[in-house]
C-alpha cells in the first residue's frame, strides 16, 4: 500500500462536488501519471453507471480494486466516503448551531429554494436522454411510476423494483 | 429510531437509486412521511448543504442522518452510502461475461423511475422550499441558469442564499 495514489483519491472527494468532476480529477492523476491505463479507467467508469447507489464510490472501488487489490477497493471507498462525509457532518454541525439566526435563516431559505432548483434540474436532465431510443416503451414506465407514484400510496422502493424488473423486459439489449 | 434501523432505511433509500438525489423519494417516504423523525424543510436543508460541500451528490444522507441521530446518525449513513459500491465488483464479472443484457435494461427502468419520483418529491417539498412568490421567482430563475448556462449547482446554491437576504 506504499504506493497507493491516496492524494488522487483525497483531491478527488474533498476539492470536487459531484462524480463527474471528482472522475476528471482521477482521470487527470492515474492515467496520466501512468498508474492505471485508460481503458481500465474507462471500464471502471462505465460500471460504475451500472451500479446501484452514488457512482464515484462504486467507480473508486473498481480503481482501488485494480490499483491494490482488495486492500486497495477498500482504502479507496473509505478515503472517497470519510473525507467528504466528515466535511458534511462538520457543515451540518454549523448549520444546526447557527440556523436560528436571521441571517442564517434567510440564506438558508435561499439556499433551500436553490437547492429544489437543483433537485428538479438533475432529474429532468438525467431523464431526457432515457427516451432516445424505444421512447413509447419508456414513457411509459415514467407514466405508470407517475401514476402510482404520484397519486397512491404505493411504496416507492417496491415501485422501483417494480420498474426494474417491467425494464429488464421492455427495456432489455437484444444480443 | 435505533442505528440499525437508520442504516437499513438508508441502505434500501441508496441501492435503489442511479443517482446522488435518486435516493431521496424514499428518504422522504420512509424518514418524513412514515416514521416522522426528519421534516420536509430539513430533508431540504440537507439537500441544499451537500451542494454546497465537496463529494458525492448523494452526501446529502450524511446530513440526514446527522440531524435524525447525531454524529452516529451520520457515520451510519456514510456507511449506507458506501455500501452498495462493493456490488460493482460482482458487476464486472457479470458485464465481462455479457450477461448484462437485462441488467442494463432494468437499470434503465429504474432510472426513468428514479426522475420522476424526484420530479413528484420536488413538487411535495415545493410548499416549504419556496413559501413566498419572491422565492419562487428565485427558484425559476435558480433552474433556468442551471438548465440554459454551466453554472455548477454549488454556485447556482450559495447565490440563492445570499440573493435571499435581499429579498422582501
Amino acid at each position: 500500500m506504499s504506493q497507493f495514489p491516496w492524494r488522487a483519491f483525497m483531491r478527488a472527494c474533498a476539492l470536487h462536488v459531484g462524480a463527474a468532476s471528482a472522475a476528471a480529477s482521477l482521470r487527470r492523476d492515474l492515467v496520466n501519471d501512468g498508474l492505471i491505463s485508460e481503458a481500465k479507467f474507462d471500464e471502471a467508469f462505465g460500471i460504475a453507471r451500472l451500479t446501484p447507489g452514488t457512482n464515484l464510490l462504486a467507480m473508486v472501488t473498481l480503481l482501488g480494486l485494480r490499483l491494490n487489490g482488495w486492500l486497495g477497493a477498500a482504502a479507496a471507498l473509505a478515503v472517497t466516503t470519510a473525507v467528504p462525509g466528515t466535511i458534511a457532518a462538520m457543515a451540518t454541525m454549523v448549520y444546526v448551531s447557527y440556523a436560528g439566526h436571521p441571517a442564517a435563516a434567510r440564506s438558508m431559505q435561499g439556499a433551500r429554494a436553490g437547492a429544489l432548483a437543483v433537485l428538479i434540474w438533475a432529474s429532468v436532465r438525467l431523464l431526457l436522454p432515457q427516451f432516445s431510443d424505444r421512447r413509447v416503451q419508456a414513457a411509459s414506465i415514467a407514466l405508470a411510476v407517475l401514476m402510482l407514484g404520484g397519486f397512491t400510496a404505493f411504496p416507492q422502493y417496491l415501485l422501483l423494483l417494480v420498474a426494474g424488473a417491467v425494464g429488464a423486459v421492455l427495456l432489455r439489449i437484444p444480443s | 429510531m435505533s442505528l440499525l434501523t437508520l442504516y437499513l432505511v438508508l441502505l434500501k433509500a441508496t441501492a435503489l437509486s442511479f443517482s446522488g438525489f435518486g435516493s431521496v423519494p424514499v428518504v422522504r417516504e420512509e424518514l418524513v412521511l412514515s416514521r416522522q423523525v426528519l421534516t420536509d424543510e430539513q430533508l431540504n436543508d440537507a439537500i441544499a448543504i451537500s451542494q454546497a460541500s465537496p463529494g458525492p451528490l448523494g452526501l446529502y444522507v450524511v446530513t440526514v442522518g446527522y440531524v435524525v441521530a447525531g454524529f452516529a446518525g451520520a457515520v451510519v449513513a456514510a456507511l449506507a452510502l458506501a455500501s452498495p459500491a462493493v456490488l460493482a465488483i460482482p458487476i464486472v464479472v457479470l458485464v465481462r461475461r455479457g450477461s448484462d443484457t437485462y441488467l442494463r435494461g432494468a437499470y434503465r427502468a429504474i432510472v426513468i423511475a428514479s426522475c420522476v419520483l424526484m420530479a413528484v418529491t420536488g413538487s411535495r417539498l415545493a410548499p416549504q422550499a419556496v413559501p413566498s412568490a419572491s422565492l419562487v421567482v428565485l427558484a425559476i430563475a435558480a433552474f433556468v441558469t442551471l438548465a440554459a448556462t454551466r453554472v455548477p449547482p454549488i454556485a447556482v446554491i450559495l447565490l440563492c442564499a445570499l440573493l435571499a437576504n435581499g429579498l422582501p
